[in-house]
Formats: structure tokens, sequence, C-alpha cells
């Protein structure tokens, strides 16, 4: 190699191949960062066109028959799916309208609480929740609303009224979903907007005091106002991920009993994906999952930037 | 800021001080709930009811859970999972990160362009799963390692965090001589605890909880993780299967039930967690917030 002394990098390769030996430390650094997202990310997205083609593990992806949008005509053609299609909009617009405001309102009132330590103990209890995982969460639930020896039905029966079959009846089982999914997530989503909350001058607290605003007008013309913009941010993350209707939770609640109202489009893709082995169908509904979501996301990012004079994510 | 309380605030604080009682209360129960249960004898546990304290202690439930050899694997997999996947992932996505964060890094923006990409768009399930199958991976710990290794979040993170270290540190040393692993090592990681806490304490609690990926690429009981194991007892009731001896043991005449046994089981895969939770949680949610607010 050239000796450095008077070197001139010219441009072109030559600059290229100099920056490669002078950084040579860092990228080798970097090499194998690389090739892992290359595989295991990148070949993936590329392994997508599956969806398009008839696939058969005999002749890999790129040998096995191009159907075109045929898999889609099956999917759409195919009378279940409307009907998961049609839960998974419920069971995500049931857990937005519900659950997307209750954290913000628990940070509200965690803003009320004056004394610290009690403060301190009831948000770290509030945050447990969110440390297990469904499996467990799953398996408690299924104890305690269990009807012979859940505590809930012995409560209920202690009071004159009949077991009820929380989890195996159609007409609870969404119920329970909901409610048990803000159980869990409703400490841990209060966390981003206590943060913005503290970071509120407090000054504007003290002169509007002074203005003789009450807590309840402080809240509704200084804190809400500040939360804006985040609140804006998260509603367009949770608008976008409507169809992600909680896989883990339900996969891990659900029976056959209650399939006709709790089959989302991602317990379909592992029922007929992993299970069956119809990997060009499955792909195929991940792929229509991905492309609608995308779409929603643009579509309230530009609402809401709309509204909001440009708080969205771009 | 004081001021005289009216009324109506007097009454508003109490009754939100009582509603956060009652929702810690609420967050806790069902824990303390299992938790007596799988310390209840077969006579306790048909009758608790509400109580959360059982007359009767035993520990015939736990014993026999740990004594069956599923539980007792599983728990080995998923330790040997957790810590090696932690190291591995905490280290190779400090490295990548130590390296974005040096402004002068030609074709950096790119770089870190191709790896943020990965972050808002995936192949799906699917590809995936085949794409593990023909790596050969299939049935063996290196399915539930390899593919976290490195994390875009995680390296975004933690190349924030080392970009507000001075840069004066890595000058001096480059000048004295030291090679970039050395400034990496010896420098940069000992500066960067808070961070490296953070992602070693998320990429622990992802590996302890993680279950999905288990359960589609792992096949023997051998060599199953705790939560699948758990699944397998609780929900898909494979209860007399896995643990031997279940049938004689269902009216009760040894120290434990199907219910008690279901218990335990739960408490055990909750253990480590709840034991670290206290300092674990500090860096958790510290996590979130370098996470979110950056960007």
């Amino acid at each position: 190699m050239a000796s450095m002394i008077g070197f001139r990098p010219r441009k072109g390769l030559n600059s290229f191949l100099f920056n490669l030996m002078k950084y040579r430390h860092y990228y080798i650094i970097l090499i194998p960062a690389i090739i892992f997202f290359l595989v295991f990310c990148y070949y993936p997205m590329y392994g997508v066109i599956i969806a398009f083609k008839n696939f058969r593990a005999i002749d890999g992806i790129l040998g096995s028959k191009w159907v075109g949008l045929d898999n889609f005509q099956n999917l759409f053609n195919n009378p279940g799916f409307f009907s998961i299609l049609r839960n998974t909009v419920v069971i995500s617009l049931l857990r937005l309208m519900i659950g997307f405001p209750a954290p913000i309102i628990l940070a509200l009132l965690f803003n009320e609480i004056k004394h610290r330590y009690f403060l301190r103990a009831v948000q770290s209890i509030s945050y447990l929740p969110y440390f297990m995982s469904w499996v467990v969460l799953g398996g408690i639930f299924s104890q305690i609303l269990s009807p012979t020896t859940g505590i809930v039905n012995q409560a209920i029966t202690l009071l004159g009224g009949k077991a009820i079959y929380f989890l195996t009846d159609k007409r609870w089982f969404v119920s329970i979903l909901i409610t048990t999914g803000i159980w869990q997530s409703v400490g841990w989503g209060t966390i981003i907007y206590v943060a913005v909350i503290s970071s509120i001058d407090p000054e504007m607290y003290e002169s509007s005091v002074i203005e003789g605003a009450g807590r309840f007008q402080q809240v509704r013309y200084i804190t809400l106002p500040c939360l804006m913009p985040t609140i804006a941010l998260m509603l367009i993350f949770s608008c976008s991920g409507i169809l992600n209707a909680g896989f883990d939770q339900i996969f891990n609640m659900y029976n056959a009993s209650v399939y006709s109202v709790s089959d989302i489009l991602d317990t379909y893709v592992y029922r007929i994906g992993i299970q069956n082995m119809s990997y060009s169908l499955s792909t195929a509904v991940g792929l229509f999952k991905n492309i609608v979501g995308l779409a929603i996301l643009l579509l309230v990012n530009f609402i809401v930037k709309g509204i909001n004079e440009g708080n969205g994510i771009w | 800021m004081k001021w005289k309380k009216g009324a109506g605030e007097i009454i508003f604080d109490s009754i939100n001080y009582t509603f956060m009682v009652l929702l810690s209360i609420s967050m806790i129960y069902p824990f303390f709930s299992v938790l007596a249960i799988s310390l209840s004898t077969p006579v306790e546990a048909a009758k608790l009811g509400l109580k959360l304290i059982p007359m009767e202690i035993t520990m015939g439930a736990y014993s026999k859970v740990l004594a069956s050899g599923f539980i007792a694997q599983a728990y080995v997999n998923t330790i040997i999972r957790t810590v090696i996947g932690t190291a591995i992932t905490a280290l190779a996505c400090f490295s990548v990160a130590y390296v974005l964060s040096r402004k002068d890094l030609p074709y950096r923006s790119a770089i870190t362009l191709f790896f943020v990409f990965t972050m808002f768009f995936s192949g799906g399930l699917i590809p995936s799963y085949l794409l593990i199958k023909s790596l050969g991976m299939m049935n063996s710990m290196l399915a539930l390692i390899v593919p976290g290794i490195y994390s875009a979040w995680y390296i975004v993170m933690m190349r924030n965090y080392v970009s507000t270290l001075p840069v004066e540190l890595e000058e001096a040393a480059l000048i004295d001589g030291a090679t970039p692993f050395y400034i990496m090592f010896r420098i940069m990681l000992p500066l960067s605890v808070p961070i490296v806490a953070t992602v070693v304490l998320w990429s622990a609690v992802g590996h302890w909880n993680s279950w999905f990926d288990a359960m589609i690429y792992i096949t023997d009981n051998s060599k199953q993780v705790l939560q699948v194991a758990l699944r397998k007892i609780v929900i898909s009731e494979e209860l007399r299967s896995l643990i031997p001896g279940m049938d004689v043991a269902m009216v009760g005449s040894e120290s434990f039930t199907e219910q008690t046994l279901k218990a335990a089981t739960i408490i055990l895969t909750i253990g480590p967690i709840v034991l670290v939770y206290p300092f674990a949680q500090k860096y958790y949610v510290k996590g979130i917030l370098m996470g979110s607010l950056k960007g």
C-alpha cells in the first residue's frame, strides 16, 4: 500500500478505498451488523413476494409459480375473511376509544397528587402489569375468571348471582379483553404524558393562580394544550396500528368458543400460516395488513397535521 | 403554591386518592391471589375465595412442579437464553452505536438510514419463519438468540447517548495511538453504563417474556422455554401429559391440585421479574423516555 505521506485522494473509487482504509476499524464493526440486517430484515422483505406466488417449499421463492393477485382474490372472496377483518377493526376501535384516553386521564390525575412518596408508589405499582407477558397474564386471568374456582365468580355467587363464563361467553369475551388490556397498559402509558407535564413551565401555573384560576381551569387551559402535540403524535401511532388488535393478548386468552368475535388478522395469519402451512395466503394477509396500516398512518398524519398546524410525524 | 382548599377540592382529592389506592390494589391483587393459591392445600384452594392468606400453607405444588423435569429444564433454557442473548445484544448494539456516533464517519447517514428503515417495515411472519427454517436454526437456541442480536431501536438509543459524550476523549486517545476497539471498550463503555444498563434490562425482560418465537421454532419439549412451558400447562391444558403422576393426585390426597400446580408454575415464571422489578423499573422508564422524547 502506498505511503500515506503526500497521498492526495482522487475522486471516485480512490477516495472510496481511501476512506475504507482509514476508517477500517469502524467498518469492520459495522460489517456483521450490515450482514445481519440484510439477512434478517431485508431478505424477508423480499420474501413478501410469495404473496404473489403459489409458494411451494420444493420450488423455493424464485421457483414458485407467479399467480399475481390470485391469493388476494381468494382472500376477499372467502366469507370468513370479512368477519375477521370486522373483529380486528371492532376490537381496535374499542381499544382506541377507551384505552387511548385512559393513560392521559390517569396522568392528569397523577399530576394532582401532591404527596411525592404516595405518587411514586402508585406509579411503580401501575407499571408492574406491563412487565408480565400475556402468557402469564392470560394464565392469571383464566384462574381469576374461572367459573368454578375463580374469585370473581365466587363473589358473584356469594351475592346471589349465577356464575358467568367470562372467557368462553361471546357476549363477555371482548369486554374482558379490552378491560384487561387497559389494566395492563394504562400505567405504562402514563409515562410519556407525565414526562411532558413535568416539563411545563411552573410559571404558567403561578400566573394563572394569580388570575384566579382553579385547578380544573389550570388543567383545561394550561396542561391539556401543552399535551396536545404529544397526544397528537400518540394518536397517529395508535391509529396506524389499527389492524394490530393485540395478537399477544388475544392468542393467550381466546379459545374455540369465542373465535367468531375474537379471531383477528394476526391470529388468522398464524393459524393458516404456521399451522396450516398456507404460506402464500398467510403472507398475502400480512402484506394487506401492512399496506393498509401504512396508508392509514399517512392519512391520519395528514389529517392531524392539518388540524394541528404541522404537529405530525413528518 | 399554597392556597386555602375549597370544599370541592377536598372532595376531589379524597376521591382521587381513594381511586389511586383502589387502582394499586387492582394491580397487585391478582398476583397475590395466585400466590396464595399456589401455596394452598387442596382443601384451602377450593374454598379460598376472596381471602388472601391461606390458613394452611404447603409447598406441595412447588415441589411437584419442580420435580417434573419439564419446568426445571425450561427454567435452565430460559436463563441461558436470557443471559447469552442479552449479553450479545448489548455488546453488539453498543459497538454499532459507538461507530455511528462518530460524526466524521463517511456514509454515516446512509448507513444509519439503512438500519432505521427496518424499524418501519418488515417482511412479516411467514418470510421470517421460512428464513429461519432455511438457515437450519429450527428447534435450536440459535433461533431464539440470533434474530435479536441487532435491534435498530437499541442502536439508535445508544447512539444518541454516546453522541453526548465529549469528543475530546476520543481525540486524545486516537492521538495516543489507541484503536477504536480500545476506545470503545475501555473508555466509552464505562462512561455509557446508564444506557447500557437500560438496554440490558429491556433486552433481558424481553427475552424472559418472549414466547412466540419459542413456540413456532422449538419443537422438543426439552429445549422449550419457560413461557411456552407455562402456556402449555395453564392455557393449552397439556398439564396431564407434561407433569406425570397428575391423574393419581386429582382427588386431593396429595398436597396439590391441578389448580395449585398451575398457580405455582405462574409464580415460578414471574418470580425473577418481580424480584428484579424494584431496580429494573427505574431504568426501564428511563429507557422509554430516552427513546420517545428524542424520537
